[in-house]
């Protein structure tokens, strides 16, 4: 049984991450024009969650005019979420926030549960892998995708959204 | 240690004269007034008469009838069929038709045990609850799409022009009855595409990235069951034999498939289909040989493997360089073969599909979630090279 002071660790890891993927995802829509054509391709409105069951932590974004707008857990709670990723646990969460594995392997095997359209789930899967592979280098995210996506910008360019939202 | 898991909780009752056992296998399960869905064409052909003569003098009974499923499962035609189970106060469900009536009947038993207002609460991968138990039994009438034994169900929303899919462990019925008499009149064309996409379904069980030894065991027999009697199942379509063969191929790919899901060939498959409204099971007749070459460098030592099932003559007369390699030829000449034979297309032209519609394909085929379970990653190019190279 996990301790509580590692579930609490784990619980802080995951909750990081999913904010600095929350933010990772928005630039990639700014700076990538891949990221940009499978955000496109979703109606504005369209609310995405990714979640760690039972509790959270959580990360949900919604379309916008121009890029996804992150919601907090009141907001969230409003609305209708048209994607739901759910992690069945914390321990089946941290080798995807960790860089240990990727949401395909997460997939394979049966890590989460998903609630939505699978066509939808496969846009927001690239653009998951495309903001992975401006937040982790290289020889990282290549043990864990079999096609790293190519850069159109540097990573500093990346982290320089995600720390300012520039 | 890598991590798997496993299910499957159909019975499956498989014999010459296997409908025998249908009313009392359903009256085991709980099963007293029966709705039977099918569809327009195997009414006119008699299998809908021929399941329903097992029910003289039975104590279950089949109280209602809806055969009117077209060729692809549709959300109206699921409501629709809701309403008459319930206005004829049915308690179980009967699915006798290929792979859209099975799919229709899984839908109307998620409905059912969730009291659902709405199907689409359900899309996605795990999303219905045990709920209340609603007897289901399939009867399979092709042996290729596996269905019988799959937890997937696909259903199209016309007003949304979307497919949804529901991966549930809820669709799986609680029987199947494999009776050849129910396959037998499927001519020789479809027999042999039908066999292909049961092909399709037990070599990307077997190579996809959920592949795990119990899905391996399944699909490999699977690949064997074809190689035996699929020439005689075409060439003989009235011999028991061949057609019990053939079933039990597809149930065996279905449970591999159902657990270890599938890959490019389907990706694309589902794309050349909704966008050109060509067949799936020639779809993965036509695509399966692209597609292997498209793999090879990451499945060399299975693609060797699957030879050994397919044509043991060949595996032992082959080095072992180019085994994988005489696998995909080996497969190529099946399907020449039957195009020589009885007009089996081998591209994607003779299928129908134009040049204009490969853009519209591709892009399909990215948002299909088949790609996730291939074990190379696909991307759009790729898909591009592989319908240039199938067309």
């Amino acid at each position: 049984m996990r301790k509580p002071r590692e579930k609490i660790c784990s619980k802080f890891v995951v909750w990081t991450v999913f904010k600095v993927l929350g933010r990772g995802i928005k630039g990639a829509v700014k700076i990538d024009s891949s990221a940009r054509s499978r955000f496109d391709e979703f109606p504005e409105g369209f609310v995405f969650r990714l979640t760690v069951l039972p509790k959270g932590p959580s990360l949900v974004l919604k379309k916008g005019k121009k890029n996804f707008k992150s919601l907090c857990k009141r907001k969230a709670a409003k609305e209708k979420i048209d994607l739901d990723i759910q992690f069945k646990h914390l321990p089946a969460t941290l080798p995807v926030v960790l860089g240990i594995s990727g949401v395909t392997q997460a997939y394979a095997e049966n890590r989460f549960v998903m609630k939505g359209e699978i066509g939808d789930s496969m846009m927001i899967v690239d653009i998951m892998n495309l903001t992975e592979a401006y937040l982790f280098p290289k020889f990282i995210v290549s043990r864990f995708m079999d096609k790293v996506p190519k850069r159109q910008k540097s990573m500093l360019r990346a982290y320089l959204y995600v720390l300012t939202g520039i | 240690m890598k991590y798997f898991e496993f299910y499957n909780t159909t019975k499956v009752i498989i014999a010459e004269d296997a409908l025998k056992q249908l009313p009392i296998e359903l009256e085991r399960i709980g099963g007293k007034r029966a709705l039977l869905i099918s569809g327009p064409v195997l009414t006119r052909i008699g299998a809908v008469d021929r399941v329903k003569s097992y029910f003289e003098g039975a104590s279950a009974q089949i109280v209602a009838l809806f055969n009117q499923v077209p060729n692809d499962s549709e959300l109206d035609v699921v409501n629709n069929i809701v309403k008459v189970y319930k206005e004829n106060d049915c308690d179980c469900i009967i699915a006798a038709g290929g792979g859209s009536v099975m799919d229709t009947a899984k839908a109307v038993r998620l409905v059912l045990i969730n009291n659902a207002d709405d199907i689409r609460e359900y899309t996605g991968m795990e999303m219905s609850s045990k709920g209340k138990h609603v007897p289901f039994v399939v009867i399979p009438t092709t042996s290729g799409t596996g269905s019988e034994v799959t937890k997937v169900a696909v259903i199209t929303d016309k007003t949304r022009n979307v497919k949804m899919e529901f991966i549930t462990g809820e669709t799986l019925p609680d029987f199947c009855i494999l009776d050849p008499s129910m396959t037998s009149t499927l001519p020789k064309r479809p027999t042999f595409t039908t066999a292909f996409d049961t092909l399709t379904h037990a070599i990307e069980g077997y190579t996809g990235t959920q592949s795990q030894p119990l899905t391996d065991m399944f699909a490999l027999q699977a690949i064997k069951k074809v190689a035996e009697n699929v020439e005689t199942a075409v060439a003989e379509p009235e011999n028991v034999k061949a057609r019990l063969g053939m079933l039990e191929a597809a149930m065996l790919a279905g449970i591999s498939f159902s657990n270890s899901m599938v890959g490019v060939v389907h990706g694309i498959g589902h794309a050349v289909g909704g966008v050109a409204h060509v067949g799936h099971d020639v779809a993965m007749t036509i695509l399966l040989p692209a597609c292997m070459e498209f793999n090879l460098d990451y499945l060399e030592k299975k693609y060797a493997n699957i030879y050994f099932y397919l044509n043991y003559d060949g595996y032992m007369n082959t080095s072992d360089k180019d085994k994988a390699r005489a696998c995909i030829n080996h497969i190529r000449g099946m399907i020449k073969k039957y195009h020589e034979e009885i007009g089996v297309p081998m591209t994607l032209s003779q299928a129908g599909v134009t040049e204009d519609q490969i853009p519209a394909i591709v892009h399909t085929a990215l948002k299909d979630g088949a790609m996730l379970a291939n074990v190379k990653a696909v991307t759009a190019d790729d898909v591009e090279k592989i319908l240039r190279a199938a067309f």
